[in-house]
């Protein structure tokens, strides 16, 4: 029975890191076109979950996001003189986000979250079905 | 009467156990279907199979001798028989190194709950069995 429950405690912390993963993808999405307040600052830069394998206490091999570290590619441009973060070239820059792929991202995130469910709907129809034998 | 000493519980207690165990690293796999680098694993199968031939070999007659109190006992129903746990890929691999396939894993979580069901009919068989056999005559 203690497999059992850390299958569940296994599902759920893919649950939650899928979720984390969402997130994060749905803040790029939403800052795609942050730019900064002026020419020398910098505008929303993309950012990556970090996923990781870690032990839970239930001693499952469960996964846990390590935290997001910042996508270091280039910037988009776009001429754009008269916005007040263009720079003295009249070039805007927008942040490296390409609603694509944070589209793919959070199709993955629920595809897996909804297999993670899945797998918990599985593990308690298995123990109903153990619990069946002392109903009988 | 200890059921798990019985062949038939014994062998049957071993298959669940073994069974939980698999869904329990199905759920791990799944659980890491993104983490960059990770190889599912799962139960190395032939172990139930050989655990199956050596209880099957019971019937014949022959015993085989304990020397020792780390030897198994013959049929398997005491201790894990044998259970390896194995690393392999899926049908892909992705650029980070992830060899996880969520249809080829929920795949294998049906099969095993499909085989947790049967052993577990099994069991519910095997208990009504005795339930007759313990029934008054002519009742």
């Amino acid at each position: 029975m203690t497999d059992i429950q850390a299958a569940i405690s296994a599902a759920a912390s893919g649950m939650r890191a899928q979720t984390t993963r969402l997130r994060i993808a749905a803040e790029n999405v939403a800052n795609a076109t942050s730019t900064a307040d002026g020419p020398n600052g910098e505008p929303f830069r993309r950012r990556i979950p970090l996923l990781e394998s870690t032990t839970l206490t239930s001693g499952a091999q469960g996964v846990a996001v390590k935290g997001a570290t910042f996508d270091m590619s280039a910037f988009r441009q776009e001429y754009n003189p008269t916005h007040p973060a263009a720079g003295p070239d009249g070039y805007v820059r927008l942040p490296n986000v390409d609603p694509l792929i944070e589209m793919m991202d959070m199709r993955d995130a629920s595809r897996a979250y909804e297999a993670n469910l899945n797998m918990i709907d599985a593990a308690r129809s298995m123990t109903n079905r153990a619990l069946d034998l002392l109903r009988k | 009467m200890d059921l798990s000493q019985t062949q038939f519980f014994g062998l049957l207690r071993t298959r669940l156990n073994q069974l939980s165990e698999r869904q329990r690293l199905i759920s791990e796999n799944i659980a890491n279907a993104s983490t960059p680098g990770y190889r599912p694993r799962d139960l190395d199968t032939s172990a139930f199979e050989r655990a199956l031939a050596s209880a099957g070999a019971q019937d014949t007659g022959l015993q085989m001798t304990r020397t020792s109190s780390k030897h198994m006992a013959p049929g398997g129903a005491s201790g894990p028989a044998g259970v390896a746990i194995t690393t392999n890929d899926d049908s892909e691999t992705t650029i980070d190194g992830n060899a996880v396939v969520l249809e080829d894993q929920m795949a294998k979580a049906s099969e095993t709950r499909m085989q947790f069901e049967t052993a577990i009919a099994l069991y519910q068989k095997g208990l009504d069995l005795l339930r007759m056999a313990a029934r008054a005559p002519g009742r």
